[in-house]
């Protein structure tokens, strides 16, 4: 194929309609052209995502869930991870993590009083965003902004929904800001998202008013939102991992993870209806004790117990167990 | 089809397996390669420019809308049309090596991914942090590094299965059949290629397109086809001088090669196509006579007639008598005015490579012409006085029969158009025809004057041993006659003009560098005009 004046015209075509795309979606994001092609999109492009995932999802979660945990550190960590591993090698095992998973989960809506819809990730965002891709669209009752949650916790909010689809912006992502309240006293703050790390989501930054409220392992809860959109009362987001005090700073800085580790989400919910009356700090799972470490970075394991890590690198890398 | 299909089909799984699979990956670096772009710079690389931009802006389109909603929309698709476009006029790499192929695939891929960052971070603005591009980034083109390899060898050797063509030919508007350059430079390079080496490089390609290897590709391949007319003429100079053939019949180069090109010499078999070149020191100048060293080996030149425009002028002016020396002359005198339009004979012309060697030309020319003088006299003979042709004999050839003259003592007008012969049944016929009958020579004799009023035609004599047996071949004069051409204005200047087609702007002429001045009344353009209308009117019935 030649490089010629019908190549040269094509390719001036090409460029003004992504430069015209890009304007287009820039000065107006929810124009009816954008929202109607990327219906489209979504009814055709997540059919095809649905299908693919349903066949590829047990291959991908089992990798993830090897992957995931392969920042540990100690040999003998790793030998346990590869026993679980093995054990997780039959597509019954898989099924039954993936019903652990949803067992938490209604667990921790019902504590909270929340109406979820159950739904899984099909797709990942593409590059640096950081958005995933839910099975569960209009048709089940989803709206944009609502809050989605998993067994640990936080996970996002829905940003668009296509009939059968729906695309939730992670709580890691730059562009995300969550109220949230800390734990004890119930100050208020907001935590916006770090982006993708070199392993998993980077640490959040959480501001609070009060600076004199903020210490390692304080639990966040999500604020209510007006009218309780995009985000529920009550829902756990993470913990305080290290405070960065500065000296003349109105409000109070420091780097929260989050208690969904993110790189593996498999079954999520959706919260298609708020709580009848706040559940306060009711789901938030058990207060770590403080440890007398120097530098306590206290996480919760995957059986919720109060089992501190002296090292925040490890404990950042694998995140609340997830398969354990 | 197949193509297309195999290539939609293609972009398509990767896509869904980039959506659903990869993106998940937790690798270390918290990036993942993009299986996607890669697919974009593979099609580039295989298929040329337009189907890399086209399943750029696809694919890229795609991503954007796929659900999991990624920023803006457009930025992919804006990144990976320019990487697949980019990558398909870097096709040519595909022949060099696999792994110069791949590196281009790896760079390119890069280029994508940094592209995509820097649109995202300059238009999406609550969207990733620079810190955050800065430490993924890195990472993402590690792995595209990794990735792009697999993927080109695959796309390739899938699309050497299919059929698809490597040939850089067709991607080198310098050699385009019909294009810039003549299908004789392109039958030239392909010949001249596949003689040197069968398969110079792209082994590693299945198909058989390989050997198709361009030489010229270096000859503004990167600038695209040619716009104007004046890069049309530079190109097809550059293809000449490159090539070793001439991008017009008659044409030829002269001064010297441009910088920095290398001539490729061409093969044995395309010999007669060398390049018709002056060779001042072959002969003796101002003589008749050529260099006493007769070269073997070479073949008759063919012949180039110098002419100036002032000198033709100044002989329309003269307005000399008919002077009959010859018996084409003296046909010429019975019908009228030559060729130039003026009574007598026509321009002198200097035969290069037209030699005095005594043989069986001159004695042919002796006998035809039935003059005493010899055309090509060796320097050590004495020079008959009066009706003789002075002669630059460049070269020496196998004794071509030369057009003589009948004024003497004026000086040869180089002519710097080469030959009056602008078709295809001129000289270049009659030289096969020599060739085949065994001919003593030939020449396209310009003081021959056929054909009453008909100006600049292309003449040319085929002279055998039996005698002078073909005429003049009065070509063109049918096309001359049936298109007349538009009346000669200046030009004002010689810049493209792309506004040409507006009426008010358009301006009769641009080929000449004569002023047109006057009007109807006064015998100008008008009058012109006036005469091309009528020539017209007498031409219909």
């Amino acid at each position: 194929m030649r490089d010629t004046r019908l190549t040269r015209l094509l390719l001036s075509v090409a460029l003004v309609a992504s430069l015209g795309l890009i304007a287009v979606d820039y000065s107006d994001g929810s124009s009816s052209m954008v929202r109607s092609a990327r219906n489209a999109a979504g009814t055709i492009l997540g059919g095809a995502e649905r299908a693919v995932s349903t066949v590829t999802a047990p291959v991908g979660r089992f990798f993830a869930s090897g992957l995931a945990g392969s920042g540990g550190g100690s040999a003998a960590s790793l030998r346990r991870q590869l026993a679980a591993m093995r054990a997780e090698l039959s597509a019954a095992r898989l099924s039954r993590a993936q019903y652990g998973q949803l067992r938490r989960l209604l667990g921790e809506a019902g504590r909270g009083g929340y109406r979820v819809v159950a739904a899984s990730v099909i797709g990942y965002g593409q590059g640096l965003q950081q958005t995933v891709t839910l099975d569960a669209g209009s048709t089940a009752g989803i709206r944009p902004q609502m809050t989605v949650i998993d067994g640990d916790g936080l996970v996002g909010q829905v940003i668009a929904v296509s009939p059968a689809t729906c695309t939730v912006l992670l709580a890691s992502a730059p562009s995300s800001v969550v109220g949230v309240r800390l734990a004890p006293g119930g100050q208020i703050g907001w935590v916006t998202g770090g982006g993708r790390g070199p392993s998993g989501p980077a640490l959040l930054r959480l501001q609070v008013l009060d600076p004199a409220a903020l210490a390692p392992g304080e639990q966040l809860v999500t604020a209510a939102s007006v009218r309780d959109r995009p985000f529920v009362p009550g829902v756990p987001v993470g913990v305080v991992v290290s405070v960065r005090s500065r000296g003349a700073a109105l409000t109070g800085q420091a780097l929260v993870r989050l208690y969904t580790g993110l790189t593996a989400l498999d079954v999520v919910g959706i919260v298609i209806a708020p709580p009848v009356r706040n559940p306060r700090f009711s789901v938030l799972p058990p207060r770590p004790k403080p440890t007398p470490t120097p530098t306590p970075t206290p996480t919760p394991s995957s059986s919720r117990s109060a089992s501190p890590h002296a090292h925040p690198a490890t404990a950042a890398g694998q995140g609340p167990g997830r398969h354990g | 089809m197949a193509r297309l299909l195999v290539a939609t089909a293609a972009l398509a799984a990767a896509l869904l397996a980039q959506l659903t699979i990869v993106n998940g990956l937790p690798l270390p670096g918290g990036a993942v390669p993009d299986l996607v772009l890669a697919c974009v710079v593979a099609t580039g690389l295989t298929a040329g420019p337009r189907a890399g931009l086209v399943a750029g802006f696809c694919a890229g389109l795609a991503v954007d809308l796929a659900p999991p909603d990624t920023g803006l929309l457009g930025v992919y698709a804006l990144a990976f049309c320019l990487v697949g476009y980019l990558c398909g006029r870097l096709r040519a790499v595909t022949l060099a090596s696999a792994g110069l192929a791949m590196l281009t695939a790896a760079c390119a891929m890069a280029a994508g991914e940094v592209m995509v960052a820097c649109l995202t971070l300059a238009l999406d603005t609550p969207g990733p942090t620079l810190a955050s591009v800065a430490t993924a980034l890195p990472w993402s083109v590690l792995y595209d590094a990794m990735a792009s390899p697999v993927v080109l060898l695959v796309w390739v050797r899938a699309a050497a299965l299919l059929g698809v063509s490597f040939s850089t030919v067709d991607d080198t508007p310098a050699v385009e059949a019909g294009g810039s350059a003549a299908p004789s430079a392109v039958a030239a390079v392909r010949r001249g290629t596949r003689g040197a080496s069968p398969h110079p490089a792209g082994g590693w390609l299945v198909g058989d397109g390989a050997g198709e290897a361009v030489a010229v590709g270096a000859v503004g391949w990167l600038d695209g086809p040619p716009r104007s007319r004046r890069a049309r003429r530079h190109l097809a100079r550059l293809t000449a001088t490159l090539t070793g053939a001439s991008p017009r019949a008659g044409a030829f180069w002269v001064g010297s090669r441009p910088p920095g090109l290398v001539t490729v010499p061409p093969a044995a078999e395309s010999a007669q196509s060398r390049l018709a070149r002056l060779r001042p020191d072959a002969g003796t100048a101002g003589s008749a006579a050529p260099a006493a060293r007769p070269a073997p080996g070479r073949p008759p030149a063919k012949p180039v007639r110098l002419g100036l425009a002032g000198e033709q002028r100044r002989r329309m002016r003269s307005g000399r008598g008919l002077a009959s020396a010859g018996p084409r002359d003296r046909e010429a005198g019975q019908h009228g005015p030559d060729r130039h339009g003026m009574r007598g004979p026509g321009l002198p012309s200097i035969p290069f490579g037209a030699g005095g060697q005594a043989g069986p030309g001159d004695a042919l020319w002796r006998r035809v012409t039935g003059r005493s003088g010899s055309a090509g006299d060796l320097p050590g003979r004495p020079r008959p006085a009066g009706n003789e042709a002075p002669r630059i004999a460049f070269g020496s050839g196998g004794g071509l029969a030369v057009p003589h003259r009948t004024s003497p003592g004026r000086p040869a007008a180089p002519r710097f158009r080469a030959g009056l012969a602008r078709s295809a049944s001129g000289p270049w016929l009659a030289r096969r025809g020599t060739a085949s009958d065994g001919t003593a020579g030939f020449g396209s004799a310009a003081g021959d004057g056929h054909g009453p009023g008909l100006a600049r035609l292309a003449g040319g004599v085929r002279l055998s041993a039996r005698g002078l047996r073909a005429a003049s071949i009065t070509h063109g004069t049918a096309s001359r006659q049936g298109r007349p051409r538009r009346a000669k204005t200046a030009r004002m200047s010689s810049r493209r003009r792309s506004l040409g087609w507006l009426p008010g702007l358009r301006r009769a002429g641009d080929r000449s560098a004569v002023w047109r001045i006057g009007s109807a009344r006064t015998g100008g353009a008008g009058a012109m005009r006036a005469r091309v209308r009528s020539a017209r009117a007498e031409g219909k019935p």
